[in-house]
């Protein structure tokens, strides 16, 4: 048995033989700490009223035990919206985008021409890479009401033009829509990867069988995947709260925030455009708890389902 | 597996009909950008009077020569490629120096440092709070220098440190040992072992942050109060958002450049750095993804 001394003698040792590296990390360590933790220590600004020229300490605590602006933000009903746009948003991502990927992957297993395939993986993989300034630029275009690909459709089909990003009850199909386009081909990577990694006699085992594509596709790949199904699905749970602002801050717009606004656009709007410092910090704060505690348990769900965490 | 030992599949119904949806989703997939391209060349007249997708009849440039004449495309084009290239440069030497640090198990205080990276990703002090900080760093000028504002508070992303941990722990552990037993330094061990060793894990993780500074709008718009400093991503989304089609501007022909046009030349100059560089580097990405994401 390794007595104190002896523990610390290897400490030292140890810490001889990394000096070097331990000098490199102070300046990695030092943007942690201001870029990271600091605005961590910045969320007390949602229970004071903020005077910038006070600082975050000398600033007076807010009203109601410092807990003004929550309650100035649960009583609005533009929160509960966002709240409320955020889940719906979130949930429809997880029924609708996310068995997407899943089946390509699958599809894609079956096609037996490599190269068709490598093209085929090239092509779906592309839109991952754009930019979501981009994409609202393109989705602005083919849905434009004069000359847009889609409203000169209708007009062939004799229907009216539609001006479709006006609209609230059009906003989830084109949100939904475009996620899709850009995300469900990237999505395929880690579901590939897993396939790769099936053992090729499950496969020999089911022909003897007389199994057919089909029969293996349903009995072999997709159960083989399910850990990875499983870990990638409690990851989206974990993250409900994010319904993707990049998404919706560029395709959104005034007409049509009762159904697109969500926690992070308000978040936005309330504390940076309007500059209401201490409510959008709180409302931030409120989001940053709730996440964390769902990224806890999603952690949790993963390690007992795969027998490893997430990150180690 | 069975295209690898060689044995022919038989051509079926369900592979014709699978292979039908897949080629057609990757059409599905490309096919927004030829849209831009063809409306981006096209002239005014061809747009309006197309009954369904625009055919440039009339092919011109000049919503190319619009958006460069009236916007400082060209400009921000230039600070764009600054940004990401200095940006990426920054983030990759952070982050090889954090990397390596996880990656070395007898290293004390391993465990601390993985845990502060670690807490990092899971909560965060919201947006306002990082915008103070930034703000009471005084990089928010309004002068060349606030260029910096959208480079130095984004060192780090705890996720490009983690897969590049593992391609680092991919390394043989012998080649270390025989590093130390020559009584190399461990700045040596990195420098001349480790990052050699590494080559494909470095480009996979410096491409995914120049790829994030490339397509960043949302933080220069936040940081970046100059109109004239800002990068393309952000020059583009102005361009979309005023949606004005401007006339007279010198030389421009305004009976034939338009809104959309306009919007969709400047899509494609945005665009086109990434899927020019996309068939060669597109692997390092997928590799990426099967080393950070999730291990089965």
């Amino acid at each position: 048995m390794r007595t104190k001394a002896d523990k610390f003698k290897w400490l030292r040792r140890r810490s001889r033989k990394y000096w070097q590296i331990y000098l490199l990390l102070i300046p990695v360590v030092l943007w942690f700490l201001v870029f990271c933790y600091y605005p961590m220590y910045g969320v007390v600004v949602a229970f004071k009223d903020y005077y910038p020229k006070l600082g975050i300490l000398g600033s007076p605590w807010a009203g109601n035990g410092g807990l003004e602006h929550f309650i100035w933000l649960f009583k609005t009903n533009d929160f509960t919206r966002a709240l409320r746009n955020t889940v719906i948003i979130s949930l429809l991502k997880l029924v609708v985008c996310f068995p997407f990927p899943i089946l390509l992957s699958l599809l894609l297993n079956e096609v037996v021409h490599l190269k068709l395939k490598k093209t085929i993986q090239t092509a779906i993989y592309l839109p991952f890479f754009i930019s979501w300034v981009v994409i609202s630029g393109i989705v602005y275009n083919i849905f434009a009401v004069n000359g847009g690909i889609i409203n000169n459709l209708r007009l062939l089909l004799g229907m009216d033009r539609v001006s479709y990003l006006t609209q609230s009850s059009n906003f989830y199909f084109i949100l939904i829509l475009s996620d899709i386009w850009k995300n469900a081909g990237w999505g395929t990577v880690i579901y590939t990867a897993g396939i790769s990694g099936i053992d090729p006699n499950f496969y020999e085992a089911a022909e003897i069988d007389g199994a057919g594509r089909l029969k293996k596709m349903w009995h072999i790949t997709l159960p083989s995947l399910m850990p990875i199904i499983i870990t990638m699905f409690t990851l989206q749970v974990g993250n409900i709260l994010n319904a993707g602002f990049d998404a919706v801050f560029n395709l959104y717009n005034a007409s049509v925030y009762d159904v697109a606004d969500i926690l992070d656009t308000y978040a936005y709007r309330i504390g940076i455009a309007k500059g209401y410092v201490e409510r959008g910090t709180a409302l931030g704060l409120f989001k940053a708890v709730i996440n964390f505690v769902l990224l806890l348990v999603s952690n949790k769900v993963v390690k007992l389902v795969t027998g490893q965490g997430l990150y180690d | 597996m069975i295209e690898i030992t060689g044995r022919k599949q038989k051509i079926t119904v369900f592979g014709i009909v699978n292979t039908a949806l897949l080629v057609l989703f990757g059409i599905i997939c490309l096919f927004p950008l030829v849209y831009e391209a063809l409306i981006a060349v096209a002239s005014k007249v061809d747009y309006y009077q197309s009954n369904f997708i625009t055919i440039p009849r009339h092919f011109t440039f000049e919503n190319f020569r619009f958006i460069f004449k009236q916007s400082n495309i060209g400009w921000s084009f230039a600070l764009s490629l600054f940004t990401t290239v200095i940006g990426t440069v920054y983030n990759m030497t952070l982050t090889i120096i954090g990397a390596y640090a996880l990656s070395r198990e007898d290293m004390p205080f391993k465990k601390v440092f993985f845990f502060f990276v670690l807490f990092t990703m899971f909560f965060g002090g919201g947006l306002v709070p990082f915008y103070l900080v930034v703000k009471n760093l005084g990089l928010l000028s309004y002068d060349f220098t606030s260029v910096f504002s959208i480079i130095i508070p984004f060192g780090i992303s705890g996720f490009n440190m983690i897969i590049l941990r593992n391609f680092f722990r991919a390394v043989p552990e012998e080649i270390l040992e025989a590093c130390e037993i020559d009584g190399a330094s461990q700045l040596r061990v990195l420098v001349q072992f480790i990052v050699p060793l590494s080559k494909a894990g470095l480009a996979t993780v410096a491409l995914f942050y120049a790829v994030e500074r490339w397509n960043d709008w949302y933080w220069p718009m936040l940081f970046i109060t100059n109109a004239d400093y800002a990068p393309l991503a952000l020059a583009l989304r102005n361009i979309l958002s005023s949606n004005t089609a401007l006339d007279g501007v010198g030389g421009v022909d305004s009976t034939v450049t338009f809104a959309e046009g306009q919007s969709a030349a400047t899509i494609l100059v945005a665009i086109l750095p990434i899927v020019c560089a996309y068939p060669f580097v597109q692997k390092y990405f997928v590799r990426g993804v099967m080393l950070g994401g999730v291990k089965s």
